[in-house]
């Protein structure tokens, strides 16, 4: 496992070359869940989400995205937020916690390979807003240790090699 | 093209395209498969710098259709170029998930001899079942004979339209294609006479525009011949002559994965079937209660071909119902079918109007 700081202020995990910059929060199905930094109300916090480097490097090249329900904003746990597609793979993604999706990224129904190209940048999928319930959530995730501790697991589960660099 | 003696292109013998799911399940590529389908049978393309010399409207290599050289895309995805030793070498220690290796032909004057180098290369190194895929244009029948000397297990042709009229416009004379219905009627003949009864398969695209009862008269036919039938839908392939064409409805391909398996376990013969004023399949000729056990079981729905290979996804998306089941259908499935079944619809297929 590798820290190293990126060109920015932020600090990334590297494992076995599985990128994670710091903080994250990770659902089982690898949707990351990164603060944005801009604060619009102290309660209403925004987050980037999209597919973490784990799946996106595990699941090859991203042909289609759908997201569910344009026109909604509020969603309830569980209920579906987008979908992933391959050549041979597809993947209906749920919200972990009550959310609000405040906006889509528009650029990936033409050109999904961004989410390939640059998962944490130009490939963020939704912004959503949460609420202090979902906040507390996050916690529930992925993170810090235990996201490196179960990333490790996950490649491992794939038949790799945990590298010591 | 780069005129580079080291940038020469990699072609066959020493070089084949692989499926995208074939270099997933040899490690080539990272990559998933929707509801954790394996992928047991390696699926490889011969290549050339010129590319094939048909013409076959529904596929994208066609010489007037395809972009430069590579193979940018065939059923649905894109088969990277891979040596022939590197796959060998990693067969080699997968020879206990892997079930069968299958070495497609493209239309080429030097296709029918690399077959066979190909092939040989494989059986010195490993012991799994290899399928040869023929295209009887380039093939003589010295090479049938030396194939089959060589320890082919499948002699597989790809006759792929159901009737001659639909072969000749699809892939034949009508679009300078060099390919003609008898020659290719003609190596599955002499192909089971050298291989064997069912030792021989044929590819039939489902939705080129044939009636389902234009389908199973050949399928009767080629089966009472002793070759065995391997079933695909059309898929529109994208930079295809017909790639804004529809698949068949899921009903019409339903009935005839049905009649296939009922054909093969001796259960129906094609003359027992009763079509509507479409040219329908609207009874099987079996008690309900029969056909109702059979279709439960699921059975008739999966992959059909040689034996072990799955091809997972190949004739329509993830996110489209599932043509071939690469694996047992569930309960969902099931019930699935059993509507889909009831489906007459008649979408709009090629030749429709032209035939």
């Amino acid at each position: 496992m590798n820290i190293v700081q990126t060109s920015g202020e932020q600090l990334m995990v590297s494992i076995n070359g599985y990128n994670f910059p710091s903080p994250l929060f990770v659902t089982s199905e690898h949707l990351y869940i990164k603060p944005l930094n801009r604060v619009t109300n102290p309660n209403d916090k925004l987050f980037l989400c999209g597919l973490d480097d784990f799946i996106r490097q595990m699941v090859g090249k991203i042909q289609y995205l759908s997201f569910s329900q344009q026109d909604q904003i509020t969603f309830t746990k569980s209920s579906p937020i987008f979908s992933i597609e391959t050549e041979k793979w597809l993947n209906h993604y749920l919200a972990p916690f009550p959310l609000k999706i405040v906006k889509r990224n528009e650029n990936l129904i033409d050109n999904p390979s961004l989410i390939n190209d640059d998962c944490y940048g130009k490939g963020w999928i939704i912004q959503i807003q949460l609420d202090q319930d979902s906040q507390q959530q996050l916690g529930s995730l992925y993170h810090e240790e235990s996201l490196v501790k179960w990333i490790h697991a996950e490649i491992e589960a794939e038949g790799q090699t945990i590298s010591s660099a | 093209m780069p005129s580079d003696e080291s940038n020469r292109y990699k072609e066959s013998p020493d070089y084949v395209r692989i499926s995208a799911a074939a270099a997933i399940a040899l490690g080539f590529q990272k990559g998933k498969i929707y509801r954790n389908a394996q992928t047991f049978c390696i699926n490889l393309l011969q290549t050339y710098h010129d590319g094939c010399k048909a013409n076959c409207l529904y596929c994208g290599q066609a010489r007037d259709y395809i972009k430069g050289n590579t193979c940018e895309q065939l059923i649905r995805v894109e088969w990277p170029n891979v040596s022939l030793d590197r796959i060998i070498q990693a067969l080699v220690p997968r020879q206990k998930t892997v079930k069968r290796v299958c070495v497609a032909m493209l239309s080429h004057p030097r296709a029918g001899e690399n077959l066979i180098s190909i092939i040989n290369r494989f059986k010195e190194k490993i012991t799994l079942p290899i399928s040869a895929l023929v295209t009887p244009t380039n093939l003589k029948t010295t090479h049938i004979e030396q194939l089959h000397e060589i320890g082919t297990d499948v002699f597989t042709v790809a006759l792929d339209a159901a009737t001659k009229p639909l072969f000749n416009l699809l892939r034949g004379k009508h679009v300078k294609s060099p390919h003609r219905y008898e020659k290719y009627f003609d190596g599955l003949k002499k192909a089971t006479d050298i291989f064997g009864q069912h030792k021989v398969g044929t590819h039939l695209i489902v939705g080129l525009g044939e009636t389902e009862r234009e389908m199973v008269t050949i399928m009767q036919e080629l089966f009472d011949l002793g070759v065995n039938l391997h079933q695909f839908s059309f898929y529109p392939e994208q930079g295809s002559a017909l790639e804004s064409h529809l698949p068949p409805s899921l009903g019409h391909y339903r009935r005839i994965q049905l009649f296939r398996y009922l054909m093969e376990n001796n259960l129906v013969h094609q003359e027992k079937l009763e079509f509507n004023e479409k040219d329908q399949i609207v009874n099987f000729g079996l008690p309900s209660s029969h056909l109702d056990k059979i279709i439960s079981s699921g059975k008739p729905f999966e992959t059909s071909g040689c034996s072990g290979c799955n091809r997972p996804y190949a004739n329509a998306r993830p996110s489209e119902s599932i043509r071939n089941f690469p694996f047992k259908l569930e309960q969902k499935d099931i019930i699935d079918v059993k509507n889909q079944l009831k489906d007459f619809n008649v979408l709009f297929h090629f030749s429709q109007q032209q035939h």
